[in-house]
């Protein structure tokens, strides 16, 4: 019996043993390069060094702009670049251009996430936050992106007479969005703006983490459900209290009280957002829905609009009439404006849609309950029938 | 200890001149400065800023702090500036759902209000012009907020604004609800300034405002010609229609309204060059800056600019469409309120603008066509149309002494 669990204890032991010693390699390494080595081996990095070894187009002075090759006090190479530069009528356009690596094709692709353009700048006196200057890339193609200094990089935050190290990540350029081949760009071209003078050193392609975090888009919330319920009293706007139209104190409903000869006159329109005020895509219900509500008092042809926050029309309107409603007690109406009656809703932006507006052009006293965006199933031209329908 | 006593007291004088604060009581709301009421009798203005003073105005507004000698311009005149804090807007490629852009762009206004806090001659700061003109993304009112915030935290001497392009209830509520460090609104109103004080209230603003730019209406608010040119009322018009508009809507609603800033002293291209400028490209003053002067002062300056009334083509005024022969030879009239003296009249000829930038963005200026006109009587010229179809205008300019002029243009096509 010992003799078995001997046996059963050594099989156990061999059985796990190969299971958990693995064959290694005493030299197997990862051969992936890091962004630093990918950047560090690039052979076009360097951008521009000095005039002796670097490639530069728009240095010749004007009366607008002034290059210069200044020997003193520079970061690399053998001098740096002195620019001062005025915006003017005979002179739109101020920029220098640089063909690096002797106009070679350069293929930034894969460098787009993990490297920036790097440069060194300075004033010859005082500070300041921004200088008016903009970086673009240009391709083979002739298209370009556009990027500019933030001084999230620069170094110290400021710029000022001290050499500051500047960096531009080449995903700023937003390459893909402008178009720009990141494959085969020809040059780097700088330009300025307004006035002003710099001196700039050393631009080469280095090494750089570029976070780049976007925050979710907002106002692209979708309607998928109806009744939208327009109660929410702070999200109206043209109320003034009792006087022409308000919410009644403690009651859940509209009161209209216009007189068009009134002192309040000019006071007739009101309207309520849908979200906020920010934009809702009604694009999946608006084709199947009324707006409804109950008038309590003398019937009025109210102007009903509805509103987007972009696209043409911006508004569309349509008027209320007897038609659109029916009257269940004396004085007491149920009313349904389907969406499909509003003019020109087949090209209103319904994924932007903000807005229901209300406009009073003739005498009236009475009150709007149960104001809401209603799942319609109706003909729009036979609201009646909907209503009764409904009613029961 | 003379000497500290001394230094003790201009430290405390100057911080009692440079406060500006915002009062409310039964009459409404005021801008208070130098201790006492400062309405804001501005205009957005580089330049002719001698003229600005003649006329009685007190404040200037800038855009931004790239010219940020013009406060010190403004100073020595003894005015205050509404001082632009340029947020980029969308339409021009900014997103502000971009951490990184944001906060880059925050960073370098920050250093901006602390470099200009302390200025004597701010009054108060813009933060961003027309942000929500053609926009989608509302944080940018967030980044708005920021740097009122900020502003609040390091400078308690001047309010904060952010001037909207027109108002609607979503912008009103959006400022009011997101920015609740936005002391007072600015609002740039050309058209739509006839019923601005009724849409504030309407719309729920109860804090202060300030027309940060008004005048004529705009182009974009103008009636066309069949191929899109766009109608420029003549000066004379125009002048009246500036003076109607401050003395019934702007002066008139003293309760919220802290004043305004006309648009523009100085002269800029949009559609035309003489569209909102108070100047023209010679660096003539207008008609409109007399209507100014008594906007501001209340009287008619000594000598006032001749002022163009109306302008026809063959005889039809410059509200109707006029399309004519290549080469035909066309007479242009205008009617004038001389005033007095001797009226020197110069004619031009320009290409139709075919920019399609918005809201103030800069546009190219454009190149004259050298013209023959002849006038046969004064305010009567005679010229020949262009060889080439196409869309022109010509101007019109009178004159008097060089410097004091009214201008007026209609837009014609020419075709075969």
């Amino acid at each position: 019996m010992r003799r078995e669990i001997l046996i059963f204890g050594i099989c156990v032991f061999c059985y796990l043993g190969c299971d958990s010693m693995q064959e290694v390699s005493l030299y197997e390494v990862d051969l992936t390069p890091t962004p630093e080595q990918l950047v560090s081996s690039y052979p076009y990095r360097h951008v521009y060094l000095d005039s002796c070894n670097s490639n530069l187009f728009g240095h010749r002075s004007h009366p607008c702009k002034r290059v210069e090759f200044v020997k003193d006090n520079s970061v690399e190479g053998e001098d740096h670049l002195s620019i001062a530069w005025q915006q003017g009528d005979s002179c739109r356009y101020l920029g220098v251009g640089f063909p690096w690596a002797n106009y070679v094709g350069k293929n930034l692709k894969n460098l787009e996430q993990i490297a920036a353009l790097q440069f060194h700048v300075r004033l010859d006196s005082g500070s300041v936050s921004k200088i008016p200057m903009f970086f673009s890339l240009v391709d083979y193609g002739g298209r370009q992106a556009t990027s500019k200094i933030n001084l999230l990089n620069v170094e110290g935050q400021r710029l000022d007479e001290e050499w500051r190290t500047v960096r531009i990540p080449l995903a700023t350029f937003r390459a893909s969005e402008k178009g720009l081949n990141l494959e085969n760009v020809k040059e780097l071209r700088i330009e300025f703006q307004r006035e002003g003078h710099v001196h700039l050193d050393a631009i080469q392609i280095v090494p750089f983490h570029h976070e780049g975090k976007f925050l979710e888009p907002i106002g692209e919330d979708v309607c998928e459900n109806l009744p939208l319920v327009m109660n929410a009293r702070n999200l109206w706007w043209g109320l003034n209290g009792s006087e022409t139209m308000g919410w009644a104190e403690g009651e859940g409903f509209l009161a209209l009280h216009y007189d068009k000869t009134g002192p309040q006159r000019d006071w007739n329109s009101c309207g309520v957002a849908l979200n906020q005020w920010e934009a809702l895509d009604m694009s999946e219900v608006y084709s199947a829905s009324a707006l409804t509500f109950q008038l309590h008092g003398q019937f009025s042809p109210l102007n009903f609009s509805i509103l987007s926050s972009t696209g043409a029309p911006r508004q569309i309107r349509q008027r209320l009439s007897l038609d659109h409603c029916i009257q269940f007690e004396e004085g007491i109406w149920s009313c349904a404006i389907p969406i499909k009656q509003f003019d020109q809703h087949e090209q209103f932006n319904w994924s932007a849609t903000r807005e229901v507006r209300l406009t009073v052009t003739e005498d009236i006293d009475a009150a709007m309950h149960e104001l809401q965006w209603s799942e319609y199933r109706g003909n729009p031209n036979k609201v009646h029938r909907w209503l009764e329908h409904h009613k029961q | 200890m003379m000497w500290l006593g001394l230094w003790m007291f201009s430290q405390w004088a100057h911080g009692q001149t440079t406060a500006v604060t915002l009062v409310a009581d039964s009459a409404g709301w005021s801008l208070m400065r130098h201790g006492a009421q400062h309405e804001i009798l501005g205009a957005g203005a580089k330049a002719h800023f001698g003229l600005l003073e003649e006329c009685g105005a007190n404040s200037i507004r800038l855009w931004s702090t790239n010219k940020s000698a013009l406060l010190d311009s403004a100073h020595q005149r003894g005015m205050s500036v509404m001082l632009g804090l340029y947020l980029r807007p969308e339409r021009t490629g900014m997103n502000y759902n971009d951490v990184h852009a944001v906060e880059g762009q925050l960073a370098e206004l920050k250093q901006e209000v602390l470099k200009y806090k302390d200025h004597p001659a701010l009054l108060l700061w813009g933060i961003g012009n027309e942000l929500d003109l053609k926009y989608t993304n509302t944080r940018v009112w967030d980044a708005v907020e920021e740097l009122a915030k900020f502003i609040h935290d390091v400078d308690p001497n001047h309010p904060t604004s952010t001037v909207l392009a027109g108002i609607d209830p979503a912008k009103v509520h959006m400022v009011k609800t997101r920015c609740p460090d936005i002391d007072v609104l600015g609002v740039n109103a050309y058209g739509s300034i006839e019923k601005l004080p009724l849409n504030i209230r309407r719309f729920g603003w109860s804090k202060p405002y300030i027309v940060t730019e008004w005048g004529v209406n705009g182009p974009f608010e103008a009636p066309t010609t069949s191929w899109g040119a766009k109608k420029e009322p003549p000066g004379g018009v125009k002048a009246s229609t500036r003076l109607r508009r401050y003395d019934d809507i702007i002066a008139a609603d003293s309760s919220m309204c802290l004043g305004s800033y006309c648009f523009l002293w100085g002269q800029k291209q949009e559609s035309t060059a003489t569209w909102h400028g108070l100047f023209l490209s010679d660096g003539s003053a207008t008609d409109g800056v007399d209507a100014m002067h008594k906007a501001w002062s209340g009287e008619w300056p000594t000598w006032r600019a001749p002022s163009i009334r109306n302008i026809r083509m063959n005889d039809r005024g410059w509200k109707i469409d006029h399309i004519v022969e290549p080469d035909s030879e066309v007479q242009v009239d205008v009617d004038l309120n001389a005033f007095e003296g001797e009226v020197q009249w110069q004619c031009t000829l320009f290409p139709e603008s075919r920019s399609k930038k918005m809201g103030g963005d800069r546009q190219k200026s454009l190149e004259e066509i050298p013209t023959d006109f002849t006038f046969v009587n004064p305010g009567s010229v005679v010229f020949k149309t262009p060889k080439n179809p196409g869309a022109y205008r010509v101007f019109v300019k009178a004159c008097r002494d060089g410097n004091n002029c009214s201008s007026a243009n209609v837009p014609f096509l020419v075709r075969k």
